[in-house]
């Protein structure tokens, strides 16, 4: 009986986990561009992926996920994306020897952030198919 | 005999305390024309830029919707002489990280110059103000910020500066430019 249920469990420990699995691959394999998860959006990731004339609103969420602002104008509408990426660094130098022996040491550290952004707006058609699109990327 | 010993001991403390004083006057003082001469430096070098083919109205607009998204609360504005005055509680439009950032590289030298007394620890005191002027070219417009620090309590026993820390300018006058631009991208996209 106890290695039954044992059984059972490891059973339905594959089951669950098989699930887990089998779900996100089935998505990745239906869908045609392969969904953003962290909703970073690149240079590169705009200019290889939105093809005017093509691309639809579908794709473009898929991509990016929603948008941060939208504007409709004359039945068009307009999809800003406005993202940052905060980089830090710092690296620090100890500078000992004859100061030391004065009874002090001299310590630089230099950090610093680098912000990176990306603004992307995206012009639709009636259809919500990609009519133009514009980009951004500034950083301080 | 005790008590000419009392009045010397006294009178030594007071001249000490006094020169103690006077001492971090002048080294408040000291840090306030260090922190100037660089900040000077600095608006020569990322305090001005131009823009061709926008027009003062557009830059004035695309600023002040910049302040706002930077927590500046616009607090005077004059679209026709061309002038914005924006504040905030400081060392906002500094992020917590961008602070961290200015409170290492700064406190060393600051610490170096004014041993006795510095403190971050009153920056909420303070308000970061801005100027922003507009100047028609005749291919756009230039602008330029001014950044000062302004004191908002009344504590006598405080001496405040005037100059904020130049780490914080290196930071805040590209970030400013850079809100203005994408915004002024924005507003060229989709408003026309």
């Amino acid at each position: 009986m106890k290695r039954l249920i044992l059984a059972l469990i490891i059973v339905a420990c594959f089951l669950v986990t098989g699930c887990v699995q089998s779900s996100p691959n089935t998505n990745i394999q239906n869908a045609p561009i392969t969904k953003n998860e962290n909703g970073n959006i690149t240079y590169g990731m705009v200019k290889k992926h939105i093809v005017i004339g093509k691309t639809s609103q579908e794709d473009i969420i898929k991509l990016f996920g929603s948008p941060d602002n939208m504007v409709m104008k004359k039945n068009k509408e307009i999809w800003i994306y406005d993202r940052f990426r905060v980089e830090n660094s710092s690296s620090s130098s100890s500078g000992y020897g004859t100061l030391i022996l004065l009874g002090g040491s001299s310590n630089t550290s230099n950090t610093s952030t680098h912000t990176k952004t990306i603004t992307v707006i995206i012009d639709f058609d009636e259809e919500s198919i990609v009519e133009d699109f514009n980009m951004r990327v500034g950083g301080y | 005999m005790k008590k000419y010993f009392l009045y010397g001991i006294l009178i030594a403390a007071i001249l000490s305390l006094t020169g103690c004083v006077g001492q971090i006057i002048a080294s408040v003082k000291t840090l306030e024309t260090v922190w100037g001469e660089d900040n000077l430096q600095l608006k020569n070098k990322l305090g001005l830029k131009s823009y061709d083919g926008m027009s003062k109205e557009d830059a004035m607009n695309a600023m002040a919707i910049a302040c706002q998204r930077l927590d500046l609360l616009v607090e005077n504005a004059d679209f026709k002489v061309g002038f914005i005055v924006a504040n905030a509680t400081a060392p906002r439009p500094l992020n917590a990280e961008e602070f961290e950032v200015v409170k290492t590289v700064e406190t060393p030298r600051a610490k170096s110059i004014v041993p006795i007394g510095f403190t971050w620890d009153v920056l909420n005191d303070y308000n970061n103000q801005f100027n922003f002027t507009f100047l028609e070219t005749g291919e756009g417009v230039q602008i330029s910020i001014r950044a000062r620090l302004e004191y908002r309590k009344n504590n006598p026993n405080y001496i405040p500066v005037s100059e904020p820390p130049p780490k914080a300018l290196e930071i805040i006058y590209p970030k400013i430019w850079n809100e203005f631009e994408k915004i002024a991208f924005i507003q060229n996209k989709t408003l026309k």
